[in-house]
């Protein structure tokens, strides 16, 4: 399917066009990697809305991805019981390993480090959630090596 | 002490399969609704879970078969039923494991409601975060489709219901019911005031029920196994089996299906084995992390609504983190009091502000900078935060704040005369 069939398809499923707008947003995000301005207008072209009350619903909400976020996301939960889990430290040695000083995204613009708040799984403690993939007691060696497979498979792009 | 009990929610967790329709159907799937559908009047189906004492398990409690019959008779108006799958109070990890691991129970349940309230319609809210579990349900969903289950007329009756898979994006707050609401209308996650309630004016201003997973599998279970066996287990307030979530510094961390009315010590230890690397229990949160927090001579208590509402505290959704000896509580209450607040969607200000307030001042404590007067400072702000809002987030932070200063506060004392942690390299979340 299209996206655009995908979009109208999402709109058909609810008694109103607004309903639709938090899929059409993740349609969008798929079409454009991120939500940016086109993706907003879009967003409210479909669902007969401006752009400005779009805008205001995509930003209240953290899961969609912004115009400056890498590629891949790295989200390391930081909530209570992955805190005392230590994600504190395996959030310092994943920045470290990024190199990343002051700044969240790499300047090859692949990797986005940040917190989450808990993410649903504080049996596997510390958690990551690794673009869509939850890892779980997760510690620097994966990640790391998750990171290297990413950057050997991009460079071969 | 362990007790005698056999699961029955999650009795089939460890088959690799159970989340297909073919093993759900091999073991009694989609029998009740069909039997549901084909024998009984809805209002039997209200009432029949009244009997049952069913109360949510989505943090607040509440009657189950109470709610259903507040949907209005006649309005000519469409119904709708919603399930609550935005799972994200902390330490709180059970409906995810329901639906990868039995995804077809929900479906089951969410039939079984729907028709008691009379809905058409139901919508699945699904945190945005859990993309495998969203995969999973929406499989099930296309499975139930295919065979009969939804659609036009549900197991052959002339009942039909569809069933529409909803992704959140993201936000705490959208578990809340009426914020639930809002964000499936396609708008910002705010909560609405209430009354009115969902049952009379919920999604598109109609009829709307929100339950939450659990409840809505429990639902199902009833049905298979009776009223009897339900009310046979846990109290008498509190009836029926409920999923406990153990987390933090625990030796076996996971989910148990045990009957409500658990001793607390015996979930920690006799379940959970325990204080990981066997140092000492300093506190253990009871229900997620709005709950509050007890003591490691507290652990006795009867984990049921009315207990900790004795307390002060709610079982909230039977969530138990273990804190070792070694946990800076004022470092806890910081990372808890940075969750809320960070979660806070601004709209009233006594829970915009004063979480904030909370957590710059637990920060100032926990940084060594902390003066006096701000523990009675930040306990005079967490008392004008009940009571004042539009929803009970902001209760969600004045609770632990209340508890752990009470508890500890000796440990927040010394960090003001000592100007600083005594634990620093111990604690370990959020600087
Ligand atoms: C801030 C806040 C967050 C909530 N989050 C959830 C949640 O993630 N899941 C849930 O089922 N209920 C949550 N609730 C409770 C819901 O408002 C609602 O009471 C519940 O879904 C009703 O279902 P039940 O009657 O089956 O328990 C939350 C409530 C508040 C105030
Ligand atoms: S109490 Fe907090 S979260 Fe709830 S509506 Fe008010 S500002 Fe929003
Ligand atoms: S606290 Fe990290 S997953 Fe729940």
């Amino acid at each position: 399917m299209t996206f655009d069939q995908r979009i109208k398809e999402a709109l058909d499923k609810y008694p109103t066009k607004n309903s639709a707008l938090l899929p059409i947003l993740y349609i969008l995000q798929e079409k454009y990697g991120t939500i940016s301005q086109i993706a907003i207008e879009e967003a409210a072209k479909w669902t007969d809305s401006s752009p400005a009350f779009v805008y205001g619903v995509f930003s209240f909400y953290t899961f969609y991805k912004r115009e400056d976020e890498g590629k891949y996301r790295i989200w390391v939960c930081s909530t209570i019981s992955c805190s005392v889990c230590g994600c504190k430290s395996l959030y310092e040695q994943i920045k470290n390993y990024l190199n990343l000083n002051g700044v969240t995204t790499t300047p090859d613009g692949l990797f986005t480090l940040k917190k989450a708040e808990c993410l649903g799984a504080c049996e596997i403690a510390p958690v990551v959630q690794f673009e869509d993939e939850y890892i779980g007691n997760a510690d620097i060696e994966t990640i790391k090596n998750k990171i290297e497979l990413i950057r050997t498979n991009e460079s071969k792009l | 002490m362990k007790v005698n009990y056999k699961p029955v929610l999650t009795r089939f967790f460890s088959d690799p399969n159970s989340h297909r329709l073919n093993f759900y159907l091999q073991n009694g799937g989609y029998k009740q609704a069909k039997r549901v559908l084909t024998e009984m009047k809805p209002e039997e189906v209200i009432d029949f879970i009244k009997k049952s004492n069913l109360r949510g398990r989505g943090g607040a409690g509440f009657s189950t078969g109470m709610k259903w019959s507040f949907i209005p008779k006649n309005l000519g108006k469409d119904i709708y039923l919603v399930c609550n799958a935005d799972e994200s109070e902390p330490g709180t990890f059970k409906d995810r494991i329901l639906i990868e691991n039995d995804p077809h129970a929900l479906i089951e349940g969410i039939i079984i409601a729907s028709y008691a309230i009379g809905a058409k319609k139901s919508f699945i809210y699904i945190r945005g975060e859990f993309v495998e579990q969203y995969k999973i349900l929406n499989n099930a969903i296309q499975e139930s489709y295919v065979s009969g289950y939804l659609g036009k007329n549900v197991c052959g009756t002339n009942y039909s219901l569809d069933i529409i898979l909803h992704r959140g994006a993201g936000a705490y707050i959208c578990g809340e019911e009426t914020a639930l609401l809002s964000s499936l209308e396609g708008k910002r996650g705010y909560p609405r005031i209430k009354p009115p309630f969902p049952a009379i004016k919920g999604l598109y201003e109609s009829p709307t029920i929100v339950n939450n997973v659990e409840t809505l599998v429990t639902v199902k279970h009833i049905f298979e196994n009776g009223i009897e066996w339900f009310t046979s287990i846990g109290t008498p307030k509190s009836p029926g089996p409920k999923l406990y979530c153990l987390s933090g510094h625990v030796k076996k961390p996971g989910l148990y299906e045990l009957p409500l009315g658990m001793q607390l010590k015996d979930l920690v230890f006799d379940y959970g084995g325990g204080v990981k690397n066997d140092l000492r229990v300093k506190g253990v949160i009871p229900g997620g992390s709005s709950s509050g927090v007890l003591k490691d001579d507290e652990l006795d208590i009867i984990m049921d609504f009315e207990s900790l509402m004795a307390k002060g505290m709610i079982l909230g959704t039977a969530s138990v983190i273990v804190l070792n000896e070694n946990v800076c509580m004022v470092d806890a209450l910081w990372n808890i009091a940075r969750f809320y607040h960070h979660e806070s969607c601004g709209q009233c200000t006594p829970c915009r502000e004063g979480s904030g307030w909370i957590e710059k001042l637990l920060e100032r404590i926990e940084r060594g900078h902390g003066t006096k007067d701000d523990l009675k400072i930040m306990s005079e702000i967490a008392k004008n935060m009940v009571g004042r809002t539009i929803c009970v987030l902001a209760d969600a932070l004045a609770i632990p704040v209340e508890h752990f200063v009470k508890r500890y506060f000796n440990e927040f004392e010394a960090h003001i005369l000592h100007k600083g942690c005594p634990n620093r390299q111990l604690a370990a979340s959020n600087t």
